[in-house]
């Protein structure tokens, strides 16, 4: 569908023998949640069985406004505490360790709602993402010796900045950019980790079509590298070019797991989600109608 | 000038920072009854066209005007007062009222007419109407979206500017918003929809501006611009050709 399927894919052909059932097993799970369960109050917003990852695939997860899905994303991510159940993450128990300590052990997210520090330059933004940087210990901050890591470490953030089209902003304040550049920063911040699982909640929310392609070659060559990608979207075009799995949520639960095509064809999900529309005849009659009308009303203006 | 439009801005420059221009020289025009849809990369200004046309950001050189008449420095609730409403991208509903409280915010100009708006509007989002009751910060994101397009509604408006409703939300719910906007545009209300659903915008819009860079690249209409190889190639992608 896109020019980027020249990028490797290592795991293809990993999902053949997996069953597209709620909670199947997968080969080799990078993460796992168990009888996880959150509620607010007399609503019980999440309340997932069993869910396995595979590690280095992309998965995608989708469901309705309200589903859950950010609530479970906080859950996997230690943003929130689940109220029963255990999340296991690469062998470890996760389920009551600070995010921070998460993202040391190689695990990051991104919000639907963007949280880049308005107050610094772009830049400055994507240099804190670095992890295990000298600086950080109060001795070794005292002592000339970071100059060499400082340095690699901004050569690796411009890099980034330029793969996500955001080099002229370099030295722009954060606050100054727009929703769908925020967004991005965002990505591009999260990545300066190297982490091993990536969690992108809505990550094409707000940015332009043109550049969901090249950000999309760059998901792809996330997994080509071996990171796992979990994400949150609402494009159905998007998840069906990327993703090797999908997991669709509804009212809390897991309702559907598959391959793209598999989840196409769910009548289950289509009528939970994806809409009857979906194949986009009715806008095509009212495109019809519309461009009738806009003769009507004075056309093209020059 | 020899048409009478019912907004015109007229080469408008503006920005947030001092000194830093956003908007370089952008026009745009709304007829009478006209759903206009504003597309474009990250960045490129649509959101700043759509503040300073509501009067959130001062406008540098240029002009807006509105019936004719000059509103380039007016201020937000003056617009409101004669017609105008806006609903922002996000950060739109007072989340900790209920649904009904954030709708009558919406008419507070015009306390006589809040029930019969509330009732105009219940009847176009269901939804909001079996929940008046309930806190705003309870709805989910696709519901904030229509109570804030609800709320832009409770002053009887001649012209709403909507800043990428669709973001965010389920493709049954994007559907919806966009098919909601055409059914508000019948009524008689002229719209000004920023969006990234280029496609479904264009299919809706009687005409579209696509901006780069803080000035007009291309304008048409909508079917017009939904067919152009160059419009296609630089600002929608290919995804958005539906195949």
């Amino acid at each position: 569908m896109t020019a980027d399927d020249s990028i490797a894919n290592p795991v293809a052909g990993v999902f053949d023998g997996v069953s597209p059932t709620p909670g199947s097993a997968k080969p080799d799970p990078i993460l796992v949640a168990d009888e996880v369960t959150r509620r607010f109050g007399g609503l019980t917003a999440v309340s997932v069985e069993h869910l396995e990852i595979q590690r280095g695939s992309i998965t995608a997860l989708i469901g309705p406004n309200g589903a859950g899905k950010t609530t479970f994303f906080n859950l996997l991510t230690s943003f929130d505490k689940q109220d029963a159940g255990r999340i296991v993450f690469d062998g470890d128990d996760i389920s009551s360790i600070q995010p921070y300590k998460l993202a040391k052990r190689g695990m990051v997210r991104t919000f639907q709602l963007t949280k880049a520090l308005s107050r610094m330059t772009v830049i400055d933004n994507m240099k804190l993402g670095a992890t295990d940087q000298v600086g950080e210990s109060f001795w070794k901050a005292l002592l000339p010796i970071w100059g060499a890591q400082e340095a690699e470490i901004e050569a690796r953030a411009d890099a980034l900045l330029d793969r996500f089209n955001l080099t002229h902003m370099r030295d722009e304040f954060a606050g100054t950019m727009s929703g769908g550049q925020r967004k991005l920063v965002e990505m591009a911040r999260a990545l300066m980790t190297e982490p091993k699982l990536v969690m992108l909640d809505e990550p094409m929310a707000g940015v332009n079509p043109a550049l969901t392609q090249s950000l999309l070659g760059h998901v792809k060559g996330l997994r080509a590298e071996g990171r796992t990608v979990i994400f949150v979207e609402h494009d159905m075009d998007v998840v069906r070019d990327i993703s090797d799995w999908v997991v669709v949520m509804a009212e809390g639960q897991i309702i559907a797991e598959g391959t793209p095509d598999d989840i196409g064809a769910n009548q289950e999900v289509i009528d939970a989600y994806l809409g009857a529309h979906t194949d986009s005849d009715y806008f095509d009659e009212i495109g019809d109608e519309v461009a009738a009308e806009a003769e009507r009303l004075g056309g093209a203006i020059s | 000038m020899s048409e009478q439009f019912l907004v015109h801005v007229d080469k408008i420059r503006a920005g947030y920072v001092p000194g830093v221009d956003i908007l370089y020289g952008c026009s745009l025009e709304l007829r009478e009854g006209e759903l206009l849809g504003i597309i474009g990369p990250n960045g490129a200004g649509k959101s700043t066209l759509l503040k300073a046309l509501f009067g959130l950001l001062s406008i540098r050189d240029g002009s807006v005007q509105y019936r004719g008449e000059d509103i380039s420095s007016a201020s937000a609730h003056e617009l409101v007062e004669k017609g105008i409403g806006y609903v922002p991208q996000r950060d739109n509903v007072f989340p900790s009222l209920t649904i009904e409280e954030n709708l009558e915010m919406g008419a507070f100009l015009r306390p006589k007419q809040v029930k019969e708006r509330i009732d105009y509007v219940v009847d176009l989002f269901p939804r909001l109407g079996e929940r008046l009751p309930q806190r705003a910060g309870s709805l989910s994101g696709g519901e904030r979206q229509m109570l804030a397009m609800a709320r832009a509604l409770m002053m009887k408006p001649s012209v709403i500017l909507l800043d990428e409703p669709s973001a965010g939300l389920s493709p049954v719910l994007q559907d919806q918003v966009f098919l909601r906007t055409r059914e508000i545009n019948q009524a008689g209300v002229s719209v000004v929809m920023v969006e990234q659903n280029a496609r479904r915008c264009l299919q809706i819009c009687h005409r579209g501006y696509v901006l780069d860079q803080g000035t007009n690249a291309y304008t048409d209409t909508g079917h017009n611009l939904l067919n152009d190889p160059k419009v296609i190639e630089l600002y929608l992608g290919t995804l958005a050709r539906g195949d």
